[in-house]
């Protein structure tokens, strides 16, 4: 693993927002992760643990007034956190292009598929209308949309939820990005759809080079995808490494719970699941010690006074566990 | 009580639902022919995807739809007199929305109380039940006063079990209970619901699309596509020999990193649309197994190797054939 070379190069990253009293809410501790070309990294995690935060601070779509970035955040060498505005609306649906889990959100109810798709071409070069069409076309055939030509006339409500994540999909990929970042984009689909929607971005980074980041809460999911597995908690990577490593022998008793609690499609009926007992940290009240520690079943009295750091453990990966040291 | 006595008696239930304007009204069926049973303390599990009509069923279950065919008896035992009034409601229901299901501007205690204060339970003594059925479910104490956006989804739809729950009800449905939950909650509440199906002998009909969640709560389980049950039976039997092709493309599809991308099942295209289904079988569309004879009639169901267990597909001895060919599905 060179140092370099890296399309996207996170340090540091933390995020802090205003309370209700003034006081400041620190969501993201020093967030650090690289991206390099064509890899696919899965940034994993429950809810409230700082993932999709930290995707917003990286593209820079938190609400500016209420919220402080610190850190680096190096897209092809070029700091983004200090970047004009101008510059980040060129970055963000061209170099690097977005898909939300909410694809009826994102969409514009008012406009046909096809509106949408010239102008997020548009907004980013200057082609000629006969040329956005072919390309709007290609798009929607390649995501697997069937019958393109009457799809780029309907309006997203006349689209079923697979098909309108499909069309986000093209949308995100009409500029040809490098990095394509996906926010839990098959949550709410059913699961003959979610699997082929992960084959297709399985398919399209593969073919087009293209690098990305997949934000969900299911390992499982991503597992078989990703080649670098970042696990989210309170706020923390606890544990980063490669996704077979990381899958196949969890360091951190967080990454193994979140292992363990899903209920599996092999688990044999009536065997006791194993849920994480307790619930994930307040990030208004920060505790001593390892954020993790209250539901730890390894934890012990340092666990609870002493906040353990990341660590490079034999393998290449990095954890931060006391237990792992 | 006996375990086994039937509460609800399915029979041949269709629902259509009118579309369009005056001049180009169509009927659409959103369930054709339904029929099942649910036994006291009984789970059955119905799965299938967006627009199968699970979610239809579920409501003329509860009494929030009329069928246009078929019926559905309900037969339960009497309750045993506490010489207090209850809520009368032997059916509840917890959806996938815990925060569209609670109102903004109750507390989650007076919310919870609610169904009892309904029927005319003393405000004291309701509250004093939430707020056993409150600690029951796992929310703490300091936490009862809140308002239901203050809460976390996870902690919501616990409250949305302990007020359906509250009002002891014979059975409960939970339609997508779960879906919206992460990994880790969804483990918490299976247990949840597990313990109070045992401690209360709830029938449940568990309505989802994850099906490792459904094998691991239900004893039986209902398959649904396009509106129509194709396969019913024990969940062990419909899950380790699925005899309906759509059964073995769903199983296909839950996520096993252990399976490379490439070679994982997937079924083709999306279902077609409930307002013009396909002639004959309705899955034949999206069958790998499809051949002329599935266009001319939707089969019968045809008996599996266990008892109690069918499928509505005239290849069903071919369905195992499938694991061999897995592009195909």
């Amino acid at each position: 693993m060179s140092a370099t070379g890296e399309l996207l190069r996170v340090r540091d990253l933390s995020v802090r927002v205003r309370g209700r009293r003034g006081e400041s809410i620190r969501l993201t501790h020093d967030v650090a992760f690289d991206v390099r070309p064509g890899e696919i990294v899965g940034l994993v995690g429950e809810s409230g643990s700082g993932k999709s935060v930290t995707a917003s601070a990286i593209l820079d779509l938190l609400p500016r007034r209420s919220t402080a970035i610190s850190g680096s955040v190096r897209w092809r060498g070029e700091e983004l956190l200090t970047a004009s505005a101008s510059r980040l609306r060129a970055i963000r649906g061209g170099e690097i292009g977005l898909i939300t889990q909410d694809a009826l959100a994102a969409l514009d109810p008012v406009f046909t598929v096809g509106h949408q798709l010239s102008e997020a071409v548009g907004s980013h070069r200057r082609l000629p209308r006969g040329e956005v069409r072919e390309l709007s076309l290609r798009l929607l055939s390649e995501v697997g949309i069937s019958d393109p030509e009457r799809r780029l006339r309907q309006y997203p409500f006349e689209l079923s939820g697979g098909m309108r994540q499909r069309v986000l999909l093209a949308i995100a990929l009409c500029n040809a990005p490098h990095l394509l970042i996906a926010d839990e984009p098959t949550t709410a689909l059913d699961v003959t759809i979610q699997a082929q929607l992960v084959k297709l971005l399985a398919r399209e980074a593969k073919e087009r080079g293209m690098a990305m980041v997949l934000i969900t809460h299911d390992l499982r999911l991503v597992a078989g995808l990703c080649d670098e597995i970042v696990v989210m908690y309170g706020g923390r990577i606890v544990e980063r490494g490669s996704a077979r490593v990381v899958y196949r022998t969890p360091s951190h008793p967080y990454t193994r719970a979140l292992l363990d609690c899903a209920v599996m499609l092999e688990s044999e009926p009536g065997t006791a699941l194993k849920p994480i007992p307790g619930t994930a940290p307040d990030p208004a009240e920060p505790q001593p010690g390892c954020v993790f520690a209250p539901r730890c079943a390894f934890a012990f009295d340092r666990c609870h006074t002493e906040a353990p750091v990341l660590r490079r453990l034999s393998d290449g990966r990095v954890a931060a566990c006391h237990l792992s040291e | 009580m006996s375990t086994d006595a039937v509460l609800l008696d399915v029979r041949d239930v269709s629902v259509s639902f009118p579309v369009g304007g005056m001049l180009r009204r169509k009927m659409m069926q959103a369930v054709a022919g339904a029929s099942f049973t649910v036994s006291a303390g009984e789970t059955l599990g119905l799965v299938g995807e967006s627009g199968s009509g699970k979610s239809t069923l579920a409501r003329v279950l509860l009494g929030l739809e009329r069928p246009s065919a078929g019926s559905v008896t309900t037969t339960f035992p009497p309750r045993a007199t506490t010489g207090e009034r209850r809520s009368p409601a032997r059916i509840q229901v917890v959806f996938q929305d815990s925060e569209a299901a609670l109102d903004p501007r109750m507390t989650v205690l007076d919310s919870v109380a609610e169904p009892l204060r309904a029927f005319g339970v003393s405000k004291r003594e309701a509250h004093g039940e939430a707020v056993e059925w409150l600690n029951r479910v796992g929310l703490p104490t300091w936490q009862h006063d809140k308002y239901p956006r203050q809460l976390s989804g996870g902690q919501r739809q616990r409250v949305c079990i302990a007020r359906a729950v509250i009002g002891r009800p014979d059975v409960l449905v939970a339609d997508e209970a779960l879906s919206a939950l992460d990994v880790s909650l969804q483990a918490q509440l299976v247990e949840l619901l597990a313990e109070l199906r045992v401690d209360l002998n709830l029938a449940m009909v568990f309505i989802s699309h994850d099906l490792s969640i459904v094998r691991h709560v239900a004893e039986t389980v209902g398959v649904m596509y396009l509106g129509r049950l194709v396969e019913y039976g024990p969940t062990a039997a419909v899950f380790n020999d699925p005899h309906h092709p759509y059964t073995k493309a769903l199983l296909a599809s839950v996520p096993d990193p252990d399976i490379p991308i490439a070679e994982r099942f997937q079924l083709q295209g999306e279902m077609p649309s409930a307002l013009t289904p396909p002639s004959g079988c309705v899955f034949r569309t999206r069958c790998p197994l499809a051949r002329a004879r599935c266009a001319e009639a939707m089969p019968e169901p045809r008996p599996g190797v266990v008892g109690g267990h069918w499928a509505r597909c005239f290849f069903s001895d071919e369905v195992r054939r499938l694991d061999a060919m897995p592009e195909a599905v």
